[in-house]
């Protein structure tokens, strides 16, 4: 990235700006912000964070067995013990204390997350620090995570002995006819089982072939609205004895609980949403409810890309950002790169791993990985663990990125997110609680 | 159940084999140990080749190339595309001498419905192509078929099948049955559930093509071929709706040219020992194909590569040749003049574009050894849905769905398109489309499975190019999952297993070639898949599929 020369004097100086607007460039702000804390966060508008199912991971079992989820560990302190045992470059080992333990890094990922998510929030999950829970997803598998956004369909809960799996004709991504094929036998093997069910559909009028979040910002209209919530009554009308809705995750982004209201005292029942996979609605209001946080905070958002950075040494002066054309340096005393990893647009791989915004160096399981047939990374089976997702930033305990001669390549640049190396954090079971703990480290540090 | 022929191998010689037979009224089984097309078949470049290259030192083969085009045009109009071809010219100097070339050429080409070659210079190649390299003086123009092998072996075994030939794919002949002196009596096979059956016939057809050697083996007859590997890398779009032959660092022609709704880059042709149930592309195979287009298309490398796969080609054995010289030519070996053992013959060699012409060289030996006198048919009964030319517009009227799903459904099945759509008169929802990328109805799906021997989403891809576009099954694999499951009663187990087992091959392809965006793409891939589906902890880890990967 080329060398900026100083720009004309300005307005007052930015104390921290933070690159990325996910989980962790949010936590980083939020970790930051306070009177007398400028801080701004460079967005590109959306990453990983908008296209996640909505579900926060903290600590998966990483000795799950196949087959027999039932015998998952679903305690997140024990998960959090054996995945640290097992792989010595999780970005987790960055946040214990000097004797290795814990509670550090629990105390940080707590404190991020009711910044986040505070309990009188727009955005309501449900979940513990303590345990797991399986939540179900549109294809009838269940899925250990530690939060999920409230009135997503959980295993164990009552509402779901007996329910009634509404599909949208509009929307042929969810078959609710297939559904209890999967999910009936694995809510048995979980000891809960559903005592028979029916599958049912809704018809709602609208243009054939939707996307989940089309379909949402239809929902938020009042004739389709209706239409929905006719449909439901009559469905659970013609099912006595059922004791709950399912549905796909395609209610409105913002109004979601009114209408999921609405939907409950039609159908006399609880109503449950599903997980699903990008384009999932559940991330995408979890993404904005990020944005919603940080202007909350007072925190100033600045949409572009990052072209630029001018440096004196091993002092970060400043970054361009350019939006529509129209460039302009932000200037700021400490800096936080959250930019994500391949999802996100943090970390490429053409011929060679890239950093696009610094040019830092890319590590691999701790050894710096420039050229390389990218297929080495990988493994013969799909569903075997590939370190190519892995690869990310290497950072210092004050996670500050380092340069390949160990030492860090910037003083007042730290990192946070999946940007850094050492797990894969769409299936590692921690992309979140990495994202919210170390971004939280990263704005709470000062040089 | 006795019959006249068993047919091993499931390619393009197998079931235009079968159907020859069948014509001829022979009681004929085919067997396939996968999916129909599984072998070299589906790893060509699919094109009805009219032999340009074979000019100078096979005529024969150029003739009969041309002629049989002609003969596959008549039976299956609606599976082959023109695909005009260029051929740029570095140096003017050397433009004589192609041109000699092509006016040889061009006196075959009417046996294919070819067109004359044309000669374009500097600036009008450059306006056809602006990205050609600026070496390019000038170029010259002919043209060639493209056909979808897949499609091609479908309706031959359709064809067969209707004449009252059995198909039996994912039937894996482990033995020959022999008597006391070596005599071929029919098979012993595995089916997909591990139980095992003897067939009794009183011929084997052998046309097992990469595994001819093994098979062979198997049967006590010596067939010997020079398997030939050949990758391929195919594009996420048509980036050109021409053809151009290429030059390879080593002098070899490649093509980059027009492949269904992709474009795709290839071949290689290199001498292959290894094991034709484990293909794998290298690194090196890669970049030679890249190096070599760069040379014409000097940003070839900007265009997002989303597959690469492998086959090999069962070549004739010759020694002291370059794999590039090596004929094409084929040969019907009758076993029991060659090694004395009765009761099968074998098939090697050839190209896509003579297979109708080698099986009716097989299915008249048949046919004399069998004491019947019916004579082949196969060049003038049209294929299943070559017996008229639907207009899709048409069809997308008649039937509401969108024209360009009509014009794809049209060009996989011709006159049966008709066919494929009438029960979604009744069942409006079969005309939902579950592949967007090329784009699948639900309607051809379900024929396909019905009616195709289609039993696991990979079928369904060679069928109907299912998840073969530049999502590579993200959005519909779990759309044609709850589809599948319910034409085969399948338990949930059972579906998360398929849609597992589709993925893992849609990954043998992608490995070789993940750049840029095709790895984060692959990041949001898994992250449905196992971060939020969570197939790899709740289903068995499905056979790790080492075919050729298309």
């Amino acid at each position: 990235m080329m060398s900026l020369s100083p720009p004309p004097a300005g307005p007052g100086q930015v104390d921290l700006v933070v690159i990325g607007s996910g989980l962790a460039g949010t936590a980083a702000a939020l970790a930051a912000a306070g009177p007398g804390q400028a801080v701004v966060v460079v967005s590109r508008g959306s990453g990983a964070s908008h296209l996640s199912s909505g579900a926060l991971d903290l600590a998966d079992d990483p000795v799950a067995v196949r087959g027999r989820p039932e015998r998952a560990c679903r305690e997140v302190a024990q998960n959090l013990e054996e995945l640290l045992r097992r792989n010595p470059a999780h970005p987790y080992h960055l946040l214990l204390d000097g004797n290795g333990s814990l509670p550090p890094l629990l105390d940080t990922m707590q404190q991020s997350f009711f910044k986040l998510f505070p309990a009188d929030g727009h955005l309501i999950l449900e979940g513990s620090f303590q345990h797991n829970r399986f939540a179900f997803t549109s294809l009838g598998t269940i899925k250990a995570t530690a939060f999920v956004p409230q009135s997503t369909a959980v295993a164990g809960e009552p509402c779901l002995q007996r329910p009634l799996v509404v599909g949208l004709e509009e929307f042929p991504d969810f078959d609710p006819g297939f559904w209890p094929r999967v999910a009936a036998p694995l809510a048995e093997k979980l000891g809960a089982p559903m005592r028979g069910g029916q599958s049912g559909w809704a018809r709602l009028g609208l243009a054939p072939d939707l996307s989940a979040p089309e379909l949402a910002q239809l929902l938020a209209e009042a004739e389709p609205a209706e239409r929905l919530i006719s449909a439901l009554r009559n469905e659970a009308k013609g099912f006595p004895g059922l004791t709950g809705i399912v549905l796909p995750p395609v209610l409105p982004i913002r109004g979601r609980g009114r209408l999921l209201e609405r939907l409950e005292q039609a159908a006399g029942v609880p109503v449950r949403e599903l997980l699903s996979p990008p384009p999932s609605v559940p991330g995408l209001r979890l993404g904005f409810h990020l944005e919603d946080r940080l202007a909350q905070a007072r925190v100033r958002m600045v949409r572009g890309s990052v072209v630029g950075f001018r440096a004196e040494g091993k002092n970060l002066r400043a970054i361009a950002v350019e939006a529509a054309g129209k460039k302009q340096e932000l200037e700021a005393a400490q800096f936080v790169l959250a930019a994500g990893s391949f999802a996100g647009g943090g970390i490429r791989k053409g011929k060679r791993f890239q950093e696009p915004i610094f040019e830092l160096p890319i590590f691999c399981g701790n050894q710096v990985v420039g050229e390389i047939y990218t297929a080495k990374l990988t493994r013969e089976l799909i569903a075997e663990p590939h370190l190519l997702f892995t690869c990310g930033l290497k950072a210092d305990s004050s996670l500050r990125p380092l340069g390949p001669e160990g030492a860090p390549v910037f003083e007042n640049l730290r990192v946070a997110g999946a940007i850094l190396q050492g797990s894969d954090p769409a299936r590692d079971g921690t992309g979140a609680g990495a994202a919210l703990a170390t971004g939280w480290r990263a704005g709470s540090l000062w040089c | 159940m006795a019959f006249d022929v068993i047919v091993v191998g499931g390619g393009v010689n197998g079931t235009g084999i079968a159907r020859d037979l069948a014509l001829r009224g022979i009681k004929t089984l085919l067997l396939e140990k996968r999916d129909l097309g599984s072998g070299a078949t589906g790893a060509c470049s699919g094109m009805i080749h009219g032999g340009l290259r074979y000019l100078i030192y096979s005529i024969e083969t150029t003739i009969h190339s041309c002629q049989d085009s002609g003969y596959i045009q008549k039976i299956a109009p609606h599976l082959l595309f023109r695909i005009p071809f260029l051929m740029p010219i570095p140096h003017p100097a050397t433009a004589p001498f192609f041109e000699t070339y092509f006016e040889v050429y061009d006196k075959y080409a009417p046996l294919k419905h070819g067109l004359p070659h044309t000669r374009l210079n500097r600036e009008q190649v450059r306006s056809l192509m602006p990205n050609l390299s600026d070496q390019v003086q000038g170029a010259i123009t002919t043209d060639e078929w493209g056909i979808d092998p897949h499609r091609l072996c479908a309706a031959n075994a359709k064809s067969a099948e209707e004449h009252g030939a059995v198909v039996r794919t994912y039937c894996q002949v482990t033995e020959f049955l022999k008597d006391s002196s070596g005599a071929i009596l029919g098979v012993k096979v595995r089916n997909r559930d591990g139980s095992q059956e003897e067939i009794r016939s009183r011929l084997v057809m052998h046309a097992t093509g990469p595994w001819l050697m093994r098979t062979s083996a198997l049967a006590g007859v010596q067939v010997k071929i020079r398997p030939g590997k050949g990758v391929h890398l195919t594009f996420d779009r048509r980036l050109l709706n021409l053809s151009v032959i290429l030059q390879m660092i080593d002098g070899r022609q490649s093509f980059i040219m027009p492949h269904e709704n992709t474009s795709v880059l290839g071949t290689t042709d290199d001498d292959y020992y290894g094991d034709p149930d484990d293909l794998r592309v290298t690194e090196d195979e890669v970049e030679y194909l890249l190096q070599g287009a760069e040379r014409f298309i000097p940003d070839i490398r900007r265009a997002r590569v989303i597959r690469a796969w492998a086959g090999i080609r069962p070549t004739l054995y010759a020694w002291g040749k370059n794999e590039d010289a090596l004929s094409r030519d084929h040969l019907v070996y009758d076993h029991e003049k060659l090694d004395g053992v009765r009761g099968i013959i074998s098939i090697a060699g050839g190209k896509l574009a003579s297979y109708r012409l080698m099986s009716e060289e097989a299915a008249d030996l048949i046919a004399q050894k069998l004491g019947i006198a019916a004579a082949c048919q196969t060049h003038l009964v049209p294929l299943p849905g070559g017996e008229e030319i639907l207009d899709p517009a048409q069809v997308a009227k008649e039937y509401g769905i969108p024209t360009y799903a009509a014009n794809r459904l049209v060009f996989r099945h011709g006159a049966r398109a008709s066919q494929i759509l009438e029960p979604t008169r009744k069942h409006p929802a079969l005309k939902q489309v579950v592949c967007r990328c090329e784009p699948v109805l639900a309607a051809e799906l379900v024929y396909a499975i019905r009616h195709e021997w289609a039993v696991t989403l990979t079928d369904l891809r060679n069928r109907t190019r299912l998840g073969a576009g530049p999502c590579q099954g993200f959005r519909c694999a779990a759309r044609a999952i709850p589809l599948l499951a319910e034409e085969l009663g399948l338990s949930g187990e059972q579906a998360l297993e398929q849609l597992l087992a589709f993925l893992q091959r849609r990954w043998r392809g992608k490995q070789p070639v993940l750049l840029g965006t095709m790895v984060d793409q692959e990041a949001l891939n898994q992250a449905a898949y196992f971060g939020t589906f969570n197939l790899d902890r709740l289903v068995e880890p499905p056979d790790p599929d080492r075919g050729p990967g298309f």
